[in-house]
């Protein structure tokens, strides 16, 4: 049962969940212009890119291995480590 | 200038998507709808970013920052980012169930793993009703641009010839031809959106500028405040994140993957594409404080740009609120949740529970959205979703189904097809 892997869903959607929810619930009263945007926008725009480092860190750190272990993502990782099948 | 630029697209589009018909026997109708469930990651990456972030969405954002402030810009982008996280653990099973039951629609899934047929008529009315506000959006979206090209004709025939375009499209080569046009489409939409960030700063001077100027004119502009408006950006940004793998236009691409392992894989870049967000955001906030003021000798060079500040401004003007469309269509999309849970992790979901927690979803929604009733700032389709999950939970503990079908999850996923 790997979609219950808890490290997995607590870096894959726990993390950007909170960090995204809580974070604008903590900026939103604010006002502040920060690196040349208002802080709550500068705060869900960081997200774009950490979203996928942590989608990435589930699915190399607990996600491929699983895949593998099941025979499904040989070949197709797109790596070109696997080109070899 | 914009006309000819304008065809230009539109007929490279044409080219592309009656191209794409020779890829594909389009008498079989799963080559048809879901393309053989045979896309690579990489097709199925533009394919997704095509069908998620149409025009009118493009258009509609700062019409709906300048109505309700940084709040609607909030839960707009913070829905949409949230989505992939959601989509990471839930494409992967959607996709399962897809390829389990052969289902190419959210009815059919229903139907396959439920075996019912009151429910799949159900689903198919619920997806219908709720996709008429998303078209809505579309055709609203498309008669500001259209209105921003100034052809001289009337929205309406503009709306028609432009249904007739993606009719044909579809006709002939049935996904393959979005999927191809995609990334056509999706390289200009970036692209543009990039060269109309750049064109915004470029008119006020500098990025902070632009900010300030809007903080000045409108107080709330750049903060989501607390209360109401934060309580409803907060909910929406939940209750339309996990609803979004479950829209049945979501459902259509997620199916055209090859595997399992593409599908989870493509999620994974995804809120990259989203970095196009900030120069709107830019341009969104020029149109807040500003006519957009670009007839300099530039015009020639930022055409591009011009025609979508221009839309911007009139999307400002116009009388619907563009992303208040798409709550009122994630109200019923998101009632699908429940069942899908059901499919994927629950084996005591009967029929009859899931088709009462629908009916009870829907009317709900229905009751909220016809007495007003703000209830503190909660997204209405949320609170509905919760009176479709107990219904759901104590109609299925009523009627105890003697033979449940195994959730999908506990099935073991199938080996990945060769080929394709």
């Amino acid at each position: 049962m790997k979609y219950f892997n808890l490290e997995c869903v607590l870096l894959g959607l726990v993390v950007p969940l909170c960090g995204v929810v809580g974070g604008v619930a903590l900026l939103s009263g604010s006002r502040a212009i920060v690196l040349s945007s208002p802080v709550v926008y500068l705060w869900v725009f960081v997200w774009f890119v950490l979203t996928p480092v942590c989608l990435g860190g589930s699915w190399y750190l607990f996600g491929s291995k699983d895949d593998d272990e099941d025979g499904m993502a040989r070949g197709e990782r797109g790596t070109g480590r696997e080109e070899a099948r | 200038m914009a006309a000819v630029i304008f065809a230009a697209i539109v007929a490279l589009s044409l080219v592309i998507a009656f191209m794409a018909s020779r890829v594909r026997d389009m008498l079989r109708i799963d080559e048809y709808l879901v393309g053989g469930r045979a896309f690579s990651g990489f097709l199925l990456f533009f394919l997704a970013v095509g069908e998620s972030y149409s025009i009118s969405t493009m258009v509609g954002l700062p019409g709906g920052i300048h109505a309700g402030g940084a709040g609607y810009g909030i839960w707009f982008l913070g829905y949409i980012v949230l989505a992939y996280s959601f989509g990471y653990f839930l494409t992967l099973l959607v996709w399962r169930a897809g390829e389990h039951y052969g289902a190419m629609t959210t009815p059919d899934v229903l139907k396959g793993h439920y075996r019912s047929r009151t429910l799949e008529v159900l689903a198919a009315l619920t997806a219908l009703v709720f996709l008429v506000p998303w078209a809505q959006l579309q055709f609203a979206g498309l008669q500001v641009v259209f209105g921003a090209l100034g052809f001289g004709i009337s929205p309406t025939t503009a709306v028609i010839l432009a249904g007739f375009v993606a009719f044909l499209y579809k006709v002939v080569s049935g996904v393959q031809a979005p999927a191809n046009v995609s990334i056509l489409k999706d390289i200009l939409l970036f692209g543009a959106l990039v060269m109309v960030g750049v064109a915004a700063v470029y008119s006020v001077g500098s990025v902070s500028r632009i900010f300030e100027e809007a903080n000045g004119i409108n107080a709330g502009a750049l903060a989501v405040g607390s209360g109401e408006p934060l309580v409803f950006a907060l909910t929406t940004i939940i209750f339309q994140a996990a609803g979004f793998y479950v829209v049945p236009l979501t459902l259509g691409f997620i199916f055209t993957a090859r595997s399992e392992a593409t599908v989870r894989r493509t999620m994974i870049p995804m809120p990259l594409y989203m970095l196009m967000y900030p120069f709107l955001i830019l341009a969104a906030y020029q149109a807040v404080s500003a006519a957009p003021n670009l007839e300099d000798p530039n015009t020639a060079f930022f055409v591009v740009a011009v025609f979508l500040v221009v839309s911007v401004a009139l999307q400002i003007l116009a009388p619907t609120l563009m992303l208040a469309l798409i709550n009122t269509a994630y109200y019923g999309f998101t009632q699908f949740l429940p069942g899908f849970v059901g499919v994927f992790f629950m084996r005591r979901f009967t029929s009859t529970g899931v088709a009462g927690g629908l009916i009870a979803g829907n009317t709900s929604i229905l009751l909220l959205y016809a007495s007003g009733l703000t209830l503190g700032g909660v997204n209405i389709g949320l609170v509905s979703l919760l009176v479709n999950f107990a219904v759901t939970f104590a109609v299925s503990a009523a009627t105890k189904n003697s033979s449940p079908t195994s959730p999908i999850a506990t099935n073991p996923p199938r080996p990945v097809r060769e080929g394709a």
